[in-house]
């Protein structure tokens, strides 16, 4: 157990070395036909602050990236292909749906620590 | 706004006319107000729902019907977000008990009330009314399209007026289509009439009772120029003239971008007789669809909603029309010409914005070929832009899991495939040199195409 923890740590350690806080991270979330990361339910992504998420567009149709509960508003435009990036300089839960498949359909919770 | 305040308005007092009207003051009349359960429908998408509905559960007589969408909040949905297209409400009778009967042979349940766009209400002259029993149950068909980019959650509301403990004499509804007991309720019509060419759809209906027919109303589609329903036993003549009432150019309808169909009209006007028309039972009656045959028309249709008063003998000669007979109109202002309504081609632009396209991105493929295949595959027809000589023969490949169509915005002769999916084949040879429009309707905004036949 303790072998486990302390790799965790070291690998908590690397991941906070490659990432100097001057130069954000960057994290991609998939938005995929009526999904965000993955098929089925709402997904939680969990970021640090300033780091920048990445939405990246895999699927057919129209999407867009919209958040309705934050510190923060902000939407992309409805999109078919390509990327929309937003640097999260803001601590909190954010909710994030797609406006044109709706929350029941498509959402995902970011959180920013 | 104003025009639908109207509307709401006629309805109310449509539904306040017979709390006061002196036939119905000993009985007990009572509205229930219901609703579905709710709808969400993504951005330009279509849905069908099937669903049983709550019923008012209490035995009676109903004698008015409405309906309209409804979101979270109770505040009515309009066009511009989702339309409704149509619906029906059919009664399966009571568990276990005898079988209902639809106008056409082997269906075990009747449609008792429907309308499209016209929006026209149920509504029996007094003293009739439309028998149900406490324990039938009732299913629902609709059609709801969106018309925005983005979520809607709606409920159908309808409500339903109800004369309970007392006797009203019994009304068959009857579904009478022009295109009789065709497997799919509407038909295409191709467009290759010339200039003021009359497309006529034609069925006789024979008459499963004797009665009296106190109320009709006519569920038609746009450039329809009204339905007819004729009594061959004598000479042919009219009994029911069905004419289309069209938006004005400032309505709704038109105004309400993206135009993703051909607007129906705004109203086909009802028919009432307190009197009522003598039908015999085994005669038949002459339904006929007219609809302009000068341009293609994608699945209209032609339905006469007719409301027969029971009766065990109706006389064999044949009357004068009724002197109470009368058409309402739910609408005054309007057009009685069907407007000729090009249909667009939608997209969404770099700005994320929905508009009108001349043609999907994208290079023209220019076929040589005798024949030439489109595939319907990730959301896409492709190729979106396509070329042809004269007499080539296109077969669209549905690739897709997913439910599509081919249906025709605009071009000088009708295409226009079933909603089908992965393995299906439509095939059509264009001969006719111009322009084709096409697009999916269930996914208007990004499965588009054009097709250039070259004379």
């Amino acid at each position: 157990m303790t072998r486990v923890l302390s790799v965790l740590l070291a690998l908590a350690a690397c991941a906070g070395l490659a990432a100097p806080a001057t130069t954000a991270t960057i994290r991609t979330v998939k938005v995929g036909d009526n999904y965000f990361v993955r098929d089925g339910g709402t997904p939680t992504v969990t970021v640090t602050r300033d780091t920048r998420v990445r939405w990246r567009w895999s699927g057919n149709s129209f999407h867009d990236v919209t958040v309705v509960g934050g510190p923060v508003r902000f939407k992309s435009r409805a999109m078919d292909s390509g990327s929309y990036t937003r640097r999260m300089t803001r601590r909190g839960t954010y909710r994030i749906v797609c406006k044109i498949h709706g929350g029941a359909d498509q959402s995902m919770t970011l959180r920013v620590r | 706004m104003r025009r639908l305040g109207g509307l709401a308005g006629f309805l109310v007092a449509a539904f306040a006319l017979v709390a006061i009207a002196p036939a119905a003051a000993e009985a007990r009349t009572q509205t229930f107000d219901m609703q579905t359960r709710p709808f969400t429908l993504s951005g330009f998408q279509t849905i069908f729902p099937k669903i049983a509905v709550p019923t008012p559960e209490r035995a009676g007589y109903i004698t008015q019907m409405d309906a309209w969408l409804v979101d979270a909040r109770g505040r009515k949905v309009t066009i511009r977000d989702v339309m409704l297209h149509h619906i029906v409400f059919i009664n399966a009778g009571r568990p276990g008990g005898a079988p209902k009967r639809s106008s056409c042979a082997g269906r075990s349940s009747e449609p008792f009330w429907g309308t499209g766009e016209e929006m026209q209400p149920l509504m029996l002259p007094p003293g009739y009314g439309y028998p149900v029993g406490a324990r039938e149950r009732w299913n629902m068909q609709a059609m709801l399209m969106s018309h925005s980019l983005r979520a809607h959650t709606v409920r159908i509301r309808y409500r339903v007026r109800m004369v309970l403990g007392e006797r009203r004499k019994r009304v068959k509804p009857l579904w009478l289509r022009a295109n009789g007991c065709a497997k799919h309720p509407s038909y295409d019509i191709e467009g290759d009439m010339p200039p003021g060419g009359v497309h006529k759809r034609q069925h006789l209906w024979r008459m499963p009772i004797s009665g009296r027919i106190v109320a009709a109303s006519a569920h038609l589609h746009g450039s329809s120029y009204g339905m007819t329903v004729q009594q061959p036993r004598c000479a042919d003549r009219t009994l029911i003239d069905h004419k289309p009432l069209y938006g004005l150019q400032s309505d709704i309808v038109y105004r309400a971008k993206p135009i993703l169909h051909e607007p129906g009209p705004i109203a086909t006007g009802h028919f009432q007789s307190q009197t009522g028309i003598p039908v015999r039972k085994g005669e038949f009656l002459r339904v006929t669809g007219l609809y302009d045959g000068t341009r293609p028309h994608v699945q209209v249709m032609a339905i006469s909603h007719v409301y027969i008063a029971a009766e065990r003998e109706a006389p064999r000669a044949c009357a004068p029309p009724p002197t109470d007979a009368r058409i309402l109109w739910t609408r005054k202002s309007g057009r009685t010409q069907a407007p000729v309504v090009e249909i667009p081609l939608n997209g969404i632009g770099a700005d994320g914005q929905v508009r009108e396209i001349d043609r999907p991105a994208g290079p023209e493929q220019f076929s040589m070929s005798p024949t030439a295949a489109v595939s319907l595959a990730r959301e896409r027809i492709l190729p979106a832009n396509l070329s042809v000589a004269r007499g080539t023969r296109v077969n669209w490949d549905f690739v897709d899991t997913a439910t599509h169509n081919i249906t025709l915005a605009s071009g000088p002769r009708l295409i226009g495939s079933a909603n089908v999916r992965k393995g299906a084949r439509y095939s059509r040879t264009l001969n006719t040199p111009g322009t084709y429009k096409l697009f999916c309707y269930l996914h208007p905004i990004t499965m588009t195409q054009v097709i250039a036949v070259r004379p």
